[in-house]
Parts: structure tokens; C-alpha cells; sequence
């Protein structure tokens, strides 16, 4: 008979070899049921197979947009969630400060962030050589030189042109 | 006593009053389907005991404000979700099918939380998921507001 062992071996050896594992087997599923152990490896889940509705409920968990936005990047099913209708505006946000203007005619503003310090250079080039105040996350920005108002949303650039100010009242009071 | 019984078999007796948590079946007992043991089978008996667990702690969520509970039942959910990802996504899950909406924010929320600051290639090899974005995809995304994708304290570890 060969062999891959390369020598002759008795048949009844390999019956007696076989036997001894199968005995060996039991009695090591036995140790195991004794001592409680849990043989059953866990498989990860698919999370980007996670149900659209669920998804949508852990999106709207996030109060920071980075944090959003890293989210909506891990695969196409989590993208599809991660709208601006989804970006949960009942959460309370840690605001972003625009420092001053550091030189004129200068279209680059810096946006500090409170929650991880970061610094953000974000070309904002409608609000150079205007002074900018906030309201409820737009600018209002009033022209240095022709006194122009507008209201600025910083990131999207949309411009509202509001009337000048000589339109008001009391303007030439002051 | 209400009867449950999990896909491996496994029968559980849970008071009336926790399992109506779960509006699947609360409807159940309303439309007189529950009068022997109710099937569950997407859930494993292991995923089940779990939401028993949770079903028994949150027992009348009213009579915990009156008595000045609901900081222990506060530390009880943070407990509750300190499990793995594969756990957490088999009780996820479950609250969806049993419709326990207390129980999917809560697994929702520790997910999302396991995920704030973590930079997508951790999140990725963290829960081995392939990105099937193309690269293009990707880019487009990234361009829309590059400075979120390189924040310099974003976690790169997969803890």
C-alpha cells in the first residue's frame, strides 16, 4: 500500500490512530460544556446593511458636523443618509468663532472651532472689507466704505441684499 | 405572563407589564394573538435575554421619575451598551422588530458615539466595511468641505 508517510504502515494502526482522535474530540467538546466555554466566534454584521430607518436614527445622533460628515463617507448606504435633512438641528451645537479680518481685501477668514480647536481657513471673499456680525449662523455684513448691508450665510455664500441703511429712519440722526 | 420564545428554541416568561414596551407585541395582546407562546424568530435567545434585561429595568418609566430612579436607570443604560459591536448591531436589531423605540435610541446613540471623532478609515476597519464608493464618489464628498476629513485631533485608532 503506499503511503504518504512514506513507510509501510499496518492498516490496524491507522484504525487505532483514527479511533484515538475521535475519543480525543469528545472529550475535548466535554471539557469544553464543563468549563463553559463558548466556542462560537461572533461574525461582525454588515453594518452598511443596517436598515435605512436605523440608520437615519444614528445620523441624527451626531451634534458636530464633522463627525456627520466622517459618517456619511463610510459607504453608499450610509451616504444616503447623511442629508442636511438628517443633520439634527434639536441637538445643542458647539458654535464656531470668525476671527477678525487679518488684513484688508483679504478673502481668507479664519473659523475657530470651540470643540477641538481646529483652525479653518475658509475663503469667504463677499465678506472682505465688510464688518460681520452674527445672527442665527448667517453674517450681517455692513461695507466698510459704501455702508451696504446684506445678510451672508458663511459656507453655502448665498447673499441677501438688505436695504442700505440710509433707508432707515433715523439714519441721518446719527 | 407573557411567552416568548427565540429562534434557537428557547422559551422566556417576561410580566405582561415590561413586554408591552415593545409595540409588536403590545398589538399582539390588543388583537388576542398572544394566547400561547409568541415565535420571535429573528431573535437568538443570547439577544433576547438582553432585551429582557432592558425590558424589566425600564418597567413603567413613570413611576421612576416619581421616585427619583431615573439617575439609576441613567447609569443602567450606560452599562447596558458597554457590549460589543456585534452585539450591539444583533439588539439593534431586535428593538427594531419588536418596535421598543426607547431601546433603538438608546443602541442607536452609543453607536453614533462609538463613531464621533473617529476618522473614517477607522470606522471602516472597526466594523469591516467595504467601501463602495468609487474613488470619484469619495472626492466629490471630501471637496464639498475638506476641512471636516482633517481635523488634526480626529482618531485614527480602532478602540
Amino acid at each position: 500500500m503506499p503511503s504518504i508517510l512514506g513507510g509501510d504502515i499496518d492498516p490496524s494502526s491507522w484504525s487505532i490512530i483514527q479511533v484515538d482522535l475521535s475519543q480525543l474530540n469528545i472529550q475535548f467538546l466535554i471539557l469544553c460544556g464543563v468549563a463553559g466555554i463558548d466556542l462560537a466566534v461572533e461574525v461582525m454584521p454588515d453594518w452598511s446593511e443596517l436598515p435605512y430607518d436605523l440608520l437615519v436614527l444614528v445620523s441624527r445622533c451626531f451634534n458636530l458636523i464633522e463627525d456627520f460628515l466622517n459618517f456619511g463617507i463610510a459607504c453608499k448606504s450610509w451616504h444616503s443618509v447623511a442629508t442636511k435633512h438628517n443633520f439634527n438641528s434639536e441637538l445643542p451645537r458647539i458654535p464656531w468663532l470668525m476671527l477678525a479680518e487679518e488684513e484688508e481685501g483679504n478673502s481668507f477668514r479664519k473659523i475657530f472651532s470651540l470643540s477641538n480647536g481646529m483652525i479653518l481657513n475658509k475663503r469667504i471673499p463677499k465678506a472682505s472689507r465688510k464688518r460681520c456680525m452674527e445672527s442665527m449662523g448667517w453674517l450681517f455684513t455692513v461695507g466698510e466704505d459704501d455702508g451696504e448691508t446684506s445678510l451672508l450665510h458663511p459656507f453655502s455664500g448665498v447673499q441677501i441684499e438688505l436695504p442700505h441703511q440710509y433707508t432707515t429712519v433715523d439714519y441721518y440722526d446719527h | 405572563m407573557v411567552k416568548l420564545k427565540s429562534n434557537d428554541d428557547k422559551e422566556f416568561e417576561v410580566e405582561e407589564a415590561a413586554v408591552i414596551q415593545s409595540e409588536m407585541i403590545k398589538n399582539m395582546i390588543e388583537d388576542g394573538c398572544a394566547t400561547s407562546v409568541i415565535p420571535l424568530p429573528n431573535i437568538d435567545s443570547k439577544t433576547l435575554i438582553k432585551v429582557i434585561e432592558y425590558l424589566n429595568k425600564h418597567i413603567n418609566m413613570g413611576k421612576a421619575a416619581e421616585t427619583g430612579e431615573e439617575d439609576d436607570l441613567k447609569e443602567f443604560d450606560e452599562q447596558f451598551v458597554n457590549m460589543g459591536w456585534e452585539e450591539l448591531f444583533d439588539v439593534i436589531m431586535a428593538a427594531n422588530y419588536l418596535n421598543i423605540h426607547e431601546l433603538m435610541e438608546l443602541c442607536c446613540q452609543s453607536a453614533a458615539d462609538r463613531l464621533k471623532n473617529k476618522s473614517v478609515r477607522a470606522v471602516r476597519e472597526m466594523l469591516k466595511i467595504t467601501n463602495d464608493l468609487t474613488e470619484e464618489e469619495e472626492q466629490e464628498i471630501i471637496n464639498d468641505a475638506p476641512w471636516a476629513f482633517e481635523g488634526p485631533e480626529i482618531d485614527d485608532t480602532v478602540n
